[in-house]
């Protein structure tokens, strides 16, 4: 299912702060729309990572990377099958992970990068490097545009 | 529901900040979990800080959009806007968008009947019962 979504008046103070004019607002709907695409934007490729428990499905297994809503009684607009959804589904073409230490090949620039896709990235860099616990070169290494948290 | 000139009380960065470290978090520890591998807490951080970012991104671009048709409030044109490099999020945006145009529609149909029915039902006191009573409720 569908993860819960942040609350609109956090959606709404996220936003303002990085907004250059003190006048600037977002109405009720922009609200509701904007928890709704940062909640799957986060999740990018994966889908719904929030099932609990192993998931019989595996990645690509679900009807598309975004979820319909349970509500909405018509048929989703999105796409069916993982064959059908490589083409336009991606935000980014996941790269193929390099031997080990060699960094993957960055995103492309202009593509806001899911960080749940970020995640399965560095996992990949990792388990290339035939280890079993993500650090931060690891993460540093599929972004390098990344720097360092203060 | 908020609306779009009520005074918030500002949140600290930080406190934001915590919210998308704590929302990252749980994305990794679901990737962990699939992948049977473990995340270290400045892996996440590296994350998150990214994350945050990206929301920095986006609010400048719908600010931006949102000024273009020379509008200080933000709306639903401008996040699907936001939304249209990604074919399957433009086309879950613009569904769920036109979700909220239609529930909105709706209460406003229903207004109008109501103001319609008060206008004819001077007449009759039953309509006018229901009409009060139905405006009670919308005003709770």
């Amino acid at each position: 299912s569908r993860p819960p979504l942040p609350p609109q008046e956090t959606v709404e103070r996220l936003l303002r702060l990085h907004f250059r004019d003190a006048r600037s607002r977002v109405n009720g709907d922009a609200q509701l729309l904007m928890a709704e695409l940062l909640t799957i934007f986060a999740r990018g490729e994966r889908g719904d990572t929030g099932q609990p428990g192993p998931r019989t499905l595996g990645l690509g297994g679900s009807p598309g990377p975004y979820p319909r809503a349970r509500r909405d009684p018509t048929p989703a607009a999105i796409p069916a099958g993982p064959a059908r959804s490589r083409a336009g589904l991606r935000w980014v073409l996941p790269p193929q992970p390099g031997p080990a230490g060699q960094a993957l090949p960055a995103a492309a620039p202009q593509q806001p990068l899911p960080p749940a896709e970020a995640a399965a990235r560095a996992v990949r860099q990792a388990q290339a490097e035939d280890l079993e616990r993500v650090d931060i070169e690891h993460v540093e290494k599929v972004l390098p545009q990344l720097v360092r948290p203060k | 529901l908020s609306s779009p000139g009520r005074a918030l009380t500002p949140l600290s960065p930080q406190r934001l900040r915590a919210a998308v470290h704590y929302t990252v978090g749980r994305l990794c520890q679901d990737v962990a979990e699939d992948k049977q591998m473990q995340f270290s807490k400045q892996s996440v951080a590296a994350i998150a800080e990214m994350t945050f970012r990206q929301c920095e991104t986006f609010a400048k671009d719908l600010e931006m959009f949102a000024r273009h048709a020379k509008r200080s409030t933000i709306t639903t044109e401008d996040v699907k806007l936001l939304a249209r490099r990604s074919n399957s999020l433009l086309k879950y945006i613009t569904q769920k968008s036109e979700e909220l145009a239609s529930s909105n529609m709706e209460q406003k149909e229903k207004k109008k009947k109501k103001s319609s029915v008060s206008k004819a039902g001077r007449t009759s006191g039953e309509q006018e019962a229901t009409v009060s009573e139905s405006e009670d409720s919308n005003m709770a």
